[in-house]
């Protein structure tokens, strides 16, 4: 039995070793604390960083001094200007949208906005070293101006031109595969951009889709160049082979496919030139599953146009759907399962113009262009005979072809100018109009390429 | 071996000791005013802080802990060295982060500062048996409690709410004082008196039900009141981190003072039973409470001020975005609630860690000398605003960085608040008393 001090005594004693555990406990929950702020400041950093709600990433994006974007004669094409809220971007140019983009605290950037982002932000070409200093001393690098090689009066004319028809425009430089005008309609304004990007989203026409390079049409009649050259080529046919009654209409499923104009004589020159597709119907039992697939494929249709920079659609040639001839037939009349793209219309057209060489990738700024060679698709006569064969009305050479597209008449103008010394090479697709529109507005904006 | 001899250069006539204790405080406050100096320039270049201002609250800062280091000299000559120089180093570094967060605020935390250092040295002057605050604890607690009831007929909030009307108006300066901040100082030192001299009754033992054996009635009683307590201030004031920070400080000097850890699971029983039924009743609760367990959700909506801190913390990462170059204030109330994650952006990782780091050094050195101190009193006193200041401490900086649930307590010394400082700087006085080594009954 303990006495009252000797009690008081443990007690004491006692206490400092309960002090002791408090101490430690504390500690470790300091521990902990200082784990887990390590754990967001670091590992978590990044991606916190990051999100959509930090506020910082548009208070910093209006201290950027982006630089321009500029058509090939130096003329503005985006631009930003120092205001007392930071710098604003500013469009001087709505025709030149499809390209250019946007470029929106909100909702990110788009076009070439987007493709050149970091040489506009002055990031591109900077050291590790440098982007480190710039990082730690918060300096914004000054951006840097694009010059594209867009020219801003065919742009203008391609947009004119195509007015309130759904639809693209393209014009390519050849052989160089320069982007000299790329028009799609309906489009928007990226200046309003942040109020009207709901309704431009939720808009059944598709305002922000670029028409030009992401549109993914049926090619109708406008296949005829690939299967023509082919056909040439490997002896299957020749264009002055006659073709009586070119003129018929052929069915394929519910659409009935007819000729874009009537045909100027009975040959299949006469009949490629006004698009007509019934030769093209007989032409493709020719034509075994393996050979078509193979004629495609040197078109390279399904290679993404890496050099463009902007979203492009690519088609899909699934060798299964050529099992039966009745694919092929369709396939043959433009009408089957492979779609394609106004730029990727362009490309073929240009092989025809750089006498059966493919064109430069399709690029929109200038730059070392890839050391390979491509290897030729057809040869300079197949290539100079269809050139031939193509109608030309007022300097300006082309096919104009109908497909059905849904509900749609899809209209193509597939062509180039001059007729005699190419220099570009012109695509028009309306999806809900007629060959002769399509080629008025061809003919609108060759009249603006050759103004001096 | 004599001090003497071991250090010849040394007049025979100083006592090493006092000599080398000043002489750190003195060197580590000097060590503090460059950090809170370099600080205030740097606001000025920035063009944040008017010349006049940064000057002005610098000197103000400075010549107070001039002041203080050199009276506690004559009045605790043997005290912790490391206790004062911390206090100022985090009193200064929250000058830094209010002149950077809101400028407007500067000049009336300025002003607390000499105020809450002449309490603090008014406290170190007083007798160092503590007789005045062992003796007359109900009156103390009382006079608290009083001040407390004051604000429920004469309240305001100084942001001019009728909500919250936590505040006292003193004096012509305008200067709020928010009573539950002194309550607190006021409750430890109650705790500690009552806990001291019922401490001959340890080992008596409660009443037995069945196989168990009740705690000590002494313990059981002031538990079961406590525990009323901070479910009232709950359900009154849906204070959730108040309520905490009493009833957690209370549970650790229970502990201390019996050394029985059944208390401890006992209380958080009772304390997570008591939060469970807050978490179905109030809302306030159930919405921090959800916002720690999955903010993303709502991100924008409850949970926007705890998902903006963790951004804030993240875009710190390891050195900071530098003073006066991140954006803290999109952080809502960032001056008071969240300094941490603001000193998270802008000092990154390194200032984070440092705060943390000088709060383990302040509660350790409050704990040491509560261990040194052989009065029953002093240390349940050094121990119990040890825990008081760093549990506030993690409390706060726990619901910034979402560790706990988030609470409206402010950081001791950083946050805005005058009430604060001016009890924790109180509670840095008593802290020096406990440490000085001439304490009576050593």
């Amino acid at each position: 039995m303990m006495t009252k001090d000797e009690e008081r005594r443990t007690n004491s004693e006692r206490v400092p070793a309960s002090i002791r555990t408090t101490s430690l406990l504390m500690l470790v929950m300091l521990l902990a604390l200082a784990a887990l702020t390590g754990y967001w400041q670091v590992a978590r950093g990044p991606s916190l960083t990051a999100r959509d709600d930090n506020p910082r990433n548009v208070l910093a994006e209006r201290l950027v001094p982006r630089g321009a974007i500029l058509d090939r004669n130096g003329q503005s094409l985006a631009a930003s200007q120092n205001s007392e809220n930071g710098y604003v971007r500013y469009y001087p140019e709505r025709a030149a949208e499809p390209v250019v983009g946007y470029y929106s605290l909100r909702y990110g950037v788009g076009g070439a906005e987007a493709t050149f982002d970091a040489e506009l932000r002055g990031t591109a070409g900077r050291t590790r070293m440098d982007a480190f200093k710039d990082e730690l001393l918060h300096r914004i690098p000054p951006g840097h101006s694009v010059q594209l090689t867009l020219d801003l009066p065919a742009q203008q004319a391609a947009d004119t031109a195509l007015g309130d028809h759904a639809g693209a425009v393209v014009v390519l430089s050849a052989p160089e595969g320069e982007v000299i005008a790329l028009a799609s309609h309906p489009t928007f304004n990226p200046a309003t951009l942040d109020d009207d990007w709901e309704r431009l989203r939720a808009d059944a026409s598709s305002p922000l889709l670029n028409r030009a390079t992401q549109g993914s049409y049926q090619p109708g009649a406008a296949f005829q160049t690939i299967i023509l050259a082919e056909a040439i080529s490997r002896g299957l046919a020749h264009l002055t082979d006659t073709v009586p009654s070119a003129d018929a209409p052929v069915t394929v499923g519910d659409a009935t496919l007819r000729c874009a104009a009537p045909p100027a004589g009975e040959t299949l020159a006469a009949a490629f030139a006004a698009g007509c597709p019934a030769p093209f119907a007989m032409l493709a039992d020719k034509f075994d599953a393996r050979g078509m697939a193979a004629a495609i494929g040197r078109w390279e249709l399904d290679v993404a146009p890496d050099r463009l920079g902007l979203p492009a659609h690519v088609s899909v040639i699934a060798p299964e759907t050529l099992s039966n001839t009745q694919a092929t037939r369709d396939l043959a009349l433009g009408q089957g399962a492979l779609t394609v793209s106004p730029l990727q219309m362009a490309s073929v057209i240009g092989a025809i113009v750089n006498d059966g060489h493919p064109l430069g990738a399709p690029h929109l700024t200038q730059g070392p262009a890839p050391a390979t060679p491509a290897l030729p698709i057809m040869s300079s006569e197949v290539a100079g005979a269809i050139r031939a064969a193509l109608p030309a009305h007022g300097g300006l050479a082309g096919q104009t072809a109908l497909a059905v597209g849904g509900e749609n008449q899809l209209a193509w103008f597939i062509g180039f100018a001059p007729v005699d010394s190419p220099q570009w090479v012109i695509v028009v697709l309306l999806e809900d109009g007629d060959g002769v529109t399509a080629h008025q507005i061809a003919a609108l904006v060759n009249a603006k390429l050759m103004a001096p | 071996m004599t001090l003497e001899n071991t250090r010849p250069w040394l007049p025979a006539s100083v006592r090493l000791t006092a000599i080398s204790s000043a002489a750190i405080e003195r060197a580590l406050l000097i060590l503090a005013a460059l950090f809170v100096g370099t600080g205030l320039v740097l606001l000025t270049l920035l063009a944040r802080l008017s010349l006049v201002a940064g000057l002005l609250s610098f000197v103000v800062w400075a010549a107070s802990f001039a002041v203080t280091h050199i009276l506690l000299g004559r009045f605790l000559p043997e005290r912790d060295p490391l206790l004062l120089p911390v206090a100022a180093l985090l009193s200064g570094w929250g000058l830094v982060e209010i002149a950077r967060l809101a400028p407007a605020f500067l000049a009336r935390q300025t002003l607390w500062l000499p105020i809450c250092l002449s309490a603090l040295l008014a406290v170190t002057a007083a007798p160092r048996d503590l007789r005045w605050l062992r003796r007359y604890r109900y009156t103390w607690l009382f006079g608290g409690l009083l001040l407390l009831a004051a604000t429920l007929v004469v309240g305001v909030n100084p942001s001019g709410a009728s909500i919250a009307r936590l505040w006292l108006r003193a004096g012509p300066l305008s200067l709020y004082l928010q009573p539950s901040e002194i309550l607190k100082l006021l409750f430890v030192a109650y705790l500690s008196s009552y806990l001291a001299e019922k401490s001959e009754l340890i080992t008596t033992v409660g009443p037995r039900i069945g196989r168990f054996r009740l705690p000590a009635l002494p313990y059981l009683a002031p538990l079961l009141v406590m525990w009323g307590l901070a479910m009232l201030l709950l359900a009154s004031q849906e204070d959730l981190g108040a309520a905490v920070l009493f009833f957690f400080t209370f549970l650790a000097m229970l502990y201390i003072a019996s050394s029985q850890a059944g208390y401890v699971v006992g209380g958080l029983g009772l304390f997570l039973a008591g939060a469970g039924v807050a978490y179905r009743l109030i809302s306030r609760v159930a919405l921090r409470v959800d916002t720690w367990w999955n903010p993303w959700p709502e991100a924008s909506g409850r949970a926007f001020q705890i998902v903006q801190s963790l951004i804030a913390m993240g875009t710190g990462g390891i050195i900071g975005q530098g003073l006066g170059q991140g954006s803290p204030t999109v952080v809502p109330v960032v001056h008071s609630d969240f300094v941490y994650a603001a000193i998270g952006e802008e000092f990154g990782l390194i200032g984070t860690l440092a705060v943390v780091i000088l709060f383990s050094v302040l509660i350790l050195r409050g704990f040491r000398a509560a261990m040194h101190a052989r009065a029953p009193f002093a240390q349940l006193l050094g121990a119990g605003l040890a825990t008081l200041i760093g549990l506030q401490a993690w409390v706060i900086m726990g619901g910034n960085a979402r560790l706990i649930p988030l609470t409206g307590v402010a950081l001791p010394f950083l946050s805005y608040g005058g009430s604060s400082l001016l009890s924790s700087l109180i509670a840095i006085g008593l802290l020096l008393q406990v440490s000085d080594r001439q304490l009576p009954g050593r």
